[in-house]
């Protein structure tokens, strides 16, 4: 059973350099006002999103959504809680890295409690008592570092990221205590973290279904457009704003995928 | 910022660490009790009278809208949507700015487009717009609408930041992108979580232009406004 553990990161860690090299190959996209990049790897992107698309339809979804019915509420709250705290060890870490001295030592303490009182992190008691969480990963460090977005990638399982995003999967993971525990373990939890984590984006999905003309640019942008305002703690810079209204609207290059001749 | 990268080194010995840990516990709990503070002094700031008349008519055509909206979620289901759709329409036509949405949004289409297309597009756009919220905002559970603060942009345009908040949920943030046009504040975008709808219509309606081309495009608006019609 534990031989199970190496190979997972060895298989994530081979993901990671495969991806490491194309983000080498693929020219690296500035970043506009609005947070909106070109992609590069559309081709390639939008045959994984299918992928995902199909096997979302056919099983995660249909099983996120019997879960979601036999599933008390408070259950799939609790289910949510346990996750989010188990993960959150990545949150801190990065928040530290990103400076905000305070909050991770907030954080920390947050993570102490609902792993104490909060019986293994079931009952999200911090946020109760004024410490909500946090939301940081190292993609988000890396930003902060200055560090370019690059490509926008659409990853097998996985789902919409960028370049700058990848390296994260190596400390979510590495932080994540559950990868240190043997498989009988480990496949059931992450099998439950991810129809949990589906059934969470249930709603989203459908208003994505309900609004989207095309749902493959429709993702990438709110993807994109999210990250900048999670890296901007929710205040991205207001140019971005004024930015799209420049231009006489007839200009090449204003906005990467709309240029076409 | 780089003593924070020594953190480890602090927290060598036991006794160090309880005293170190004890004077970051009290640097945050003051930090925290600075924050109310200041929050406090903000509020009192704010809600004295150096708040502008510009401000103010802006805040008051997005505090109009969202007073449509909880009003239309409270009166459902008895309110059906045909009558929800229609409450709205004069509100979305007069103070939203379609032409100049739909000219941002169909960017560099746009000078393509004969008059005659315009002006279709920019109806079609408002039906989508208005069919949107009609259907969207169709049921209460105590959300409640706040308007946090008004930022200023470039060109006289301004950005009022506003807030759902429902229950234990996770507030939503919504944005809204204004201009003075004629005398009238007008939305231009609405920002929600961080994501500009502007932006985004934008992204996706050149993909299908692109890809599909413009016939495409209406065709499915269409379908879009009927899904909404249909589901209510």
């Amino acid at each position: 059973m534990d031989t199970n553990k190496p190979r997972i990161i060895i298989c994530r860690g081979l993901l990671l350099s495969i991806l490491g090299l194309a983000a080498g190959c693929a020219t690296a996209p500035t970043e506009n006002g609005n947070g909106v990049t070109p992609d590069p790897l559309e081709t390639p992107n939008r045959v994984a999103y299918d992928f995902n698309e199909t096997l979302d339809k056919h099983l995660i979804r249909p099983v996120a959504e019997t879960y979601v019915d036999i599933t008390p509420e408070p259950v799939r709250k609790g289910v949510t809680n346990f996750f989010n705290n188990i993960t959150y060890l990545n949150v801190i870490l990065n928040t530290f890295l990103q400076g905000k001295f305070d909050q991770a030592i907030a954080g920390s303490l947050r993570f102490l409690y609902n792993s104490t009182f909060g019986l293994g992190g079931l009952y999200d008691i911090s946020t109760e008592w004024g410490v909500p969480a946090g939301n940081e990963d190292f993609g988000q460090t890396l930003a902060v570092w200055g560090f370019d977005q690059g490509a926008y990638l659409y990853i097998p399982l996985l789902g919409p990221n960028t370049v700058r995003n990848t390296p994260d999967y190596a400390t979510s993971i590495l932080l994540n205590p559950l990868t240190y525990v043997t498989g009988a373990v480990l496949f059931p939890l992450t099998a439950a973290n991810i129809i949990n984590t589906r059934a969470n984006l249930l709603d989203e999905t459908r208003i994505r279904d309900e609004a989207a003309v095309d749902p493959y640019t429709f993702t990438r942008e709110a993807y994109l457009q999210q990250r900048n305002y999670h890296i901007h703690d929710g205040n991205p810079p207001v140019e971005g704003y004024d930015n799209i209204f420049e231009g006489d609207f007839s200009a090449e290059g204003d906005e990467g995928v709309l240029v076409i001749e | 910022m780089w003593s924070y990268f020594i953190l480890p080194g602090n927290f060598s010995s036991g006794l160090d660490k309880k005293a170190a840990m004890n004077k970051y516990l009290t640097s945050t709990i003051k930090s925290y009790t600075g924050l109310i503070a200041s929050c406090l002094i903000g509020a009192m700031v704010l809600s004295a009278p150096p708040v502008q008349a510009s401000d103010q008519a802006a805040v008051a055509v997005v505090e109009e809208l969202h007073g449509m909206l909880v009003d239309n979620m409270k009166s459902a289901p008895g309110r059906d949507y045909p009558e929800r759709y229609r409450l709205l329409e004069p509100f979305i036509e007069n103070r939203f700015d379609l032409p100049l949405i739909v000219k941002v949004i169909l960017s560099r289409y746009w000078n393509k487009f004969s008059e005659e297309q315009r002006t279709h597009f920019i109806e079609l756009f408002k039906n989508l717009t208005v069919a949107t919220y009609a259907s969207r905002f169709n049921s209460y559970d105590n959300e409640e609408f706040i308007t946090n603060s008004v930022e200023k942009l470039q060109k006289g345009r301004l950005l009022v930041k506003t807030e759902i908040l429902a229950g234990n949920e996770k507030p939503v943030s919504l944005d809204y992108l204004m201009h003075e046009n004629d005398g009238k504040w007008q939305i231009i975008s609405v920002v929600a979580n961080g994501i500009n709808d502007l932006s985004l219509k934008r992204a996706e309606y050149g993909t299908i232009i692109k890809d599909e081309g413009y016939e495409s495009l209406v065709r499915q608006l269409q379908e879009k406004i009927a899904q909404y019609e249909l589901s209510g």
